[in-house]
């Protein structure tokens, strides 16, 4: 039956539009409905504007003539497309190898190795991914100046010499910065991949008479390809979307990548060159789409050598002898460099008239004023508003949404709702400085009161973070049986009632874990909002970049303070109510 | 009260197509006690589900006192919300997030009845009073044992006073003391009561103890409707008879050589002799048959008994001691029939003993019969 029979023949009972909506079809039709639209009229406009000649005063032509490959010749005649592909491949790659040194090293040494502390490191390595990428990179850029950089000064009183040994404004400091930042989540898969290992696997071969060396290199390493391939790439994925670190480091030296590119051509340039950005943003859609297809796979081949899932069967740990203490000051000194370092280069600042490197001066100057702006500066305090309105509403909204689509998903298992799993996946592959353009062509094509506030962002960033929520819903769903709704269906609920008596309060606690999860990432995550940003619709993500150029470096500092305090509350709150190591939703 | 014509239910899995439930047709009396019974996967859950209408089945009709509740000619599906029934689950599905009270009140929460919350308090209390959870309104729901779980499952399926009572393997997780105690207890609150039930069951003996009617389901077909005695004494084919699901029986074949009459007793030479039993309606000279004899009506002696009835000497192939009785297997020329003696018979592995078969004790099925029944 079609969905308007079904909307006929729910109409046609006595309860009217309340039977229409708990009937299990309707709803289903309706959401995917939702869905579709969300996922695929941003890229249809996309797709469909590449081949149109689109310009300010023209911005849709939606006639079936005027195709052209104009779009295309301009970017293949432009030499910035080449080097900013380069750019990004090598960028991505370089950042993707220093996650896997510190990630990967770590994640070995916590389970394989008899290093001491090494049981805290899970509760450690989550701290950095609260760091915003924009907070991240202005502190290292404080850092690593050639002038005023803290490091560059401390090399200057070292050496005594006046040459700066660190160039913020560099591929090597983007992808430093930029490989701290990915490391928490390698570290994250690729301790899972190997604690979900077979330990018997190993211990075979021991027994057959193999040493450590060769066990490690003729098993463990064979067996964790899959994973290692896997994570690497959608590691390498991760890093050609992203944004924050390219905008502060790379662009002032003349280093784009995708990202920062699109941003330039669509936000900078005057008149906008929306027609490459066309191009540049499909071919970043196609590559992380084919990336994570790619992804998929390997961790399907990942999953066939993962025999042990359960607790109990802990793999042989390695008795690394002196190194202990080594292995465990590794990951003390990346600690040091992803949060700590950081952090107190942006809470010395926060407290400053204006910025200085350190002396007795400065030391005597220190002040509250910039955290007391923070509650006066009126485009400040518009910023703070409008990102408390934003993430509230997208990260109540998404886990709503997404707790429909997963009960479909998970429960209904029709044809139809496998449809609908596979769109609501869909914006997971779209870069968020692609949805941000898609979703401004989308409404700067016809007259309508959304672009321009604040709405704009929200209906960008829910459909951006809704495959992240159904990763908290799809696990909240599948634990409630199912006999639980069949015993409310049969005690007369319909299924509103079903979800609203039965269904969200047992899976409350994932639902709250997740809703703070994407206010989380709605508060972090710049790239759409930097696009899409008027002022009136300022975040505060956007608020630090104005605030960078504007030079109010303590107000970034005290602002900066202010999330990342913020932000580890949050964290916290949802880390106890989750408790479960499972959920790792990627950025 | 309850009338099903044949309904018919598929599902989809990953290795193809599953007959789950076969032209499926019964009736069930207003105040009956109706069990569908079966081995696993045989259906019986899935009919159960179609009535609660959990499950949409592909054909067929069902009737709920004169509504129809789906009909495929017709096009009528009722969802289980609006259907009436009151269904006791397996797992219980005791919300764990609301108190015992919540819990059983929730029919009532859901569907204004037009009863205030005082009333609503009232009924709740007397219906933990019928199931003997009087006083546990407070208790969370995870605070409660197996065999409580289970009687809050039925006061909140009882609270809605409903229709029809369905029952989806509701002791299956007891352990053995307390099915025992709860299957005398369920059946005499549901005969109190005069509810309809639907009761479905892998377990023969709690069938026999608790229903009016059995039907008896093999892959998703009926396979005999009856009394307990009559499924007991008269199965209709080799499966309703055989080991492990009805009780266990001998079957010899054998071919019915004449005195067929009106009392519908005729004479069937068999392996193990001439036997005077009822043959099946409709058989005449000629005919092959199955005979199967309960181990329990097989008499043996030492002694060669007098008397008709197949009378052949055997030899103990194994006896085993079970305290109760003797499990034993006694050699008769290419046949090995097994018996039930008493514990003070004191028989060992290689004794001679006579084996007399009754032919009263027999039923009689037909040879199609079985072969339709795919043994």
């Amino acid at each position: 039956m079609t969905a308007f029979a079904s909307l006929r023949g729910a109409l046609s009972t006595r309860e009217g539009w309340a039977g229409l909506l708990s009937s299990r079809r309707f709803v289903l039709v309706l959401v995917t409905i939702v869905v579709g639209a969300l996922a695929l009229i941003p890229l249809f406009f996309l797709v469909w504007d590449s081949f149109k000649d689109v310009r300010i005063g023209n911005i849709f032509d939606p006639s079936l003539t005027n195709f052209t490959l104009k779009n295309f010749r301009d970017v293949a005649a432009d030499p910035r497309a080449f080097m900013m592909l380069g750019n990004s491949f090598i960028f991505a790659f370089a950042s993707m190898t220093v996650a896997f040194l510190f990630g990967g090293g770590i994640a070995f040494i916590v389970e394989r190795t008899n290093a001491p502390l090494r049981n805290v490191a899970y509760g450690l390595m989550f701290i950095p991914l609260i760091m915003p990428g924009m907070i991240k990179a202005v502190a290292w850029v404080l850092l690593l100046s050639p002038q005023m950089g803290l490091l560059n000064k401390l090399w200057f009183a070292i050496s005594g010499s006046a040459d700066p040994v660190f160039q913020a404004y560099s591929l090597p400091a983007m992808v430093w910065v930029e490989g701290l930042s990915m490391s928490p989540l390698t570290f994250l898969m690729l301790g899972a991949a190997l604690r979900t290992m077979d330990p018997s696997l190993e211990e075979a071969a021991y027994t057959a008479g193999s040493g450590r060396a060769r066990v490690l290199f003729r098993i463990t390493l064979p067996l964790m390809t899959p994973a290692l391939a896997g994570i690497g790439l959608l590691q390498f994925v991760r890093g050609l979307e992203t944004f924050e670190v390219p905008l502060l480091m790379g662009m002032p030296a003349g280093i784009p990548v995708f990202s920062t590119q699109i941003y330039w051509i669509v936000r900078e340039v005057s008149p906008p060159e929306y027609g490459i950005g066309f191009i540049y943003g499909l071919t970043v859609i196609v590559l992380a789409m084919a990336g994570l297809l790619l992804y998929q796979k390997m961790m399907g081949r990942a999953g066939q050598y993962a025999t042990v899932t359960g607790k109990g069967y802990r793999p042989r740990l390695i008795d690394i002898g002196r190194w202990r203490w080594a292995a465990t000051g590794f990951i003390l000194f990346f600690l040091f460099c992803a949060v700590i370092l950081p952090f107190l280069v942006l809470l010395y600042s926060s407290f400053l008239p204006f910025y200085q490197v350190p002396s007795a001066r400065a030391w005597s100057a220190l002040t509250l004023q910039n955290y007391q702006e923070l509650f006066t500066r009126p485009d400040i305090v518009m910023a703070l508003k409008n990102t408390a309105i934003l993430s509230s509403i997208v990260s109540v909204g998404a886990v709503l949404m997404a707790t429909m689509v997963s009960w479909m998903v998970v429960r209904l298992r029709t044809k139809a709702s496998r449809i609908l799993d596979g769109l609501v996946f869909v914006p997971y592959a779209i870069p968020g400085i692609a949805m941000g353009f898609a979703f401004m062509i989308v409404f700067l094509s016809f007259p309508n009161p959304i672009y321009g506030t604040i709405w704009i962002l929200v209906l960008c960033y829910f459909t951006s973070f809704l495959p992240t929520a159904t990763r908290f819903t799809h696990a909240g769903v599948a634990q409630i049986k199912a006999e639980l709704e069949e015993a409310s269906a049969v005690s007369g609920a319909n299924l509103l009632t079903t979800l609203r008596r039965i269904v969200i309060p047992l899976m409350l606690p994932s639902l709250v874990a997740g809703a703070l999860y994407i206010f989380l990432l709605t508060v972090k995550v710049m790239s759409a909002a930097a696009i899409l940003f008027t002022p009136k619709t300022i975040v505060v993500a956007t608020m630090l970049f104005q605030l960078w150029n504007q030079g109010s470096i303590p107000q970034v500092g005290s602002l900066s303070v202010l999330i990342i305090m913020a932000g580890t509350i949050l964290t916290i709150v949802s880390r106890k109510l989750s408790q479960r190591r499972a959920i790792v939703a990627e950025v | 009260m309850i009338k099903v014509t044949n309904l018919s239910k598929r599902f989809v899995t990953d290795r193809g197509e599953v007959k789950a439930v076969v032209g499926v047709t019964f009736d069930v009396p207003k105040g009956a006690f109706f069990t569908l019974l079966g081995p696993s996967g045989c259906g019986k859950s899935t009919t159960l589900r179609c009535l609660a209408g959990l499950e949409k089945p592909e054909q067929g009709e069902i009737i709920i006192g004169d509504t129809v509740m789906y009909s495929s000619e017709k096009g009528i599906s009722v969802p289980p919300d609006r259907r009436d029934a009151g269904m006791v689950f397996q797992s219980y599905a005791i919300w764990p997030h609301m108190k015992v009270f919540d819990n059983v009140a929730f029919p009532l929460q859901v569907k204004s009845k037009g009863l205030n919350s005082a009333q609503i308090r009232e009924k709740v209390k007397k219906t933990l009073e019928l199931v003997r959870m009087e006083g546990y309104e407070d208790r969370p729901a995870t605070q409660l044992s197996g065999g409580q779980q289970q009687r809050v499952a039925m006061a909140r399926a009882l609270l809605q006073e409903p229709r029809v009572l369905l029952m989806d393997e509701p002791l299956s997780n007891l352990d053995a003391k307390l099915r025992e105690q709860m299957r005398v207890e369920v059946r005499d609150l549901v005969h109190r009561l005069g509810l309809t039930t639907v009761y479905v069951t892998h377990d023969q003996l709690e069938a026999f103890a608790m229903s009016t009617k059995i039907a008896v389901m093999f892959e998703g077909r009926i396979v005999q409707i009856g009394t307990p005695w009559e499924i007991y004494t008269q199965p209709a084919n080799k499966f309703v008879a055989v080991a492990d699901f009805v009780g266990l029986a001998n079957f010899f074949e054998g071919k019915v050589v004449g005195g067929v009459g009106a009392s519908g007793r005729g004479t069937i030479e068999t392996t193990m002799g001439t036997l005077e039993c009822t043959v099946p309606e409709g058989m005449s000279t000629g005919g092959k048959v199955l005979i199967s004899a309960r181990p329990e009506v097989v008499q043996v002696s030492r002694e060669k008994p007098s008397g008709g009835g197949a009378i052949m000497l055997g030899e103990v192939e194994r006896a085993i001691f079970l305290g109760e009785y003797f499990d034993v297997r006694i050699r008769i020329g290419a046949e090995t029939v097994r018996a039930r003696l008493g514990p003070y018979f004191e028989v060992k592995d290689g004794d001679k003993l006579y084996v007399q078969i009754a032919g009263s004790s027999c039923s009689v099925m037909r040879s199609e019969s079985v072969a339709s029944a795919k043994q």
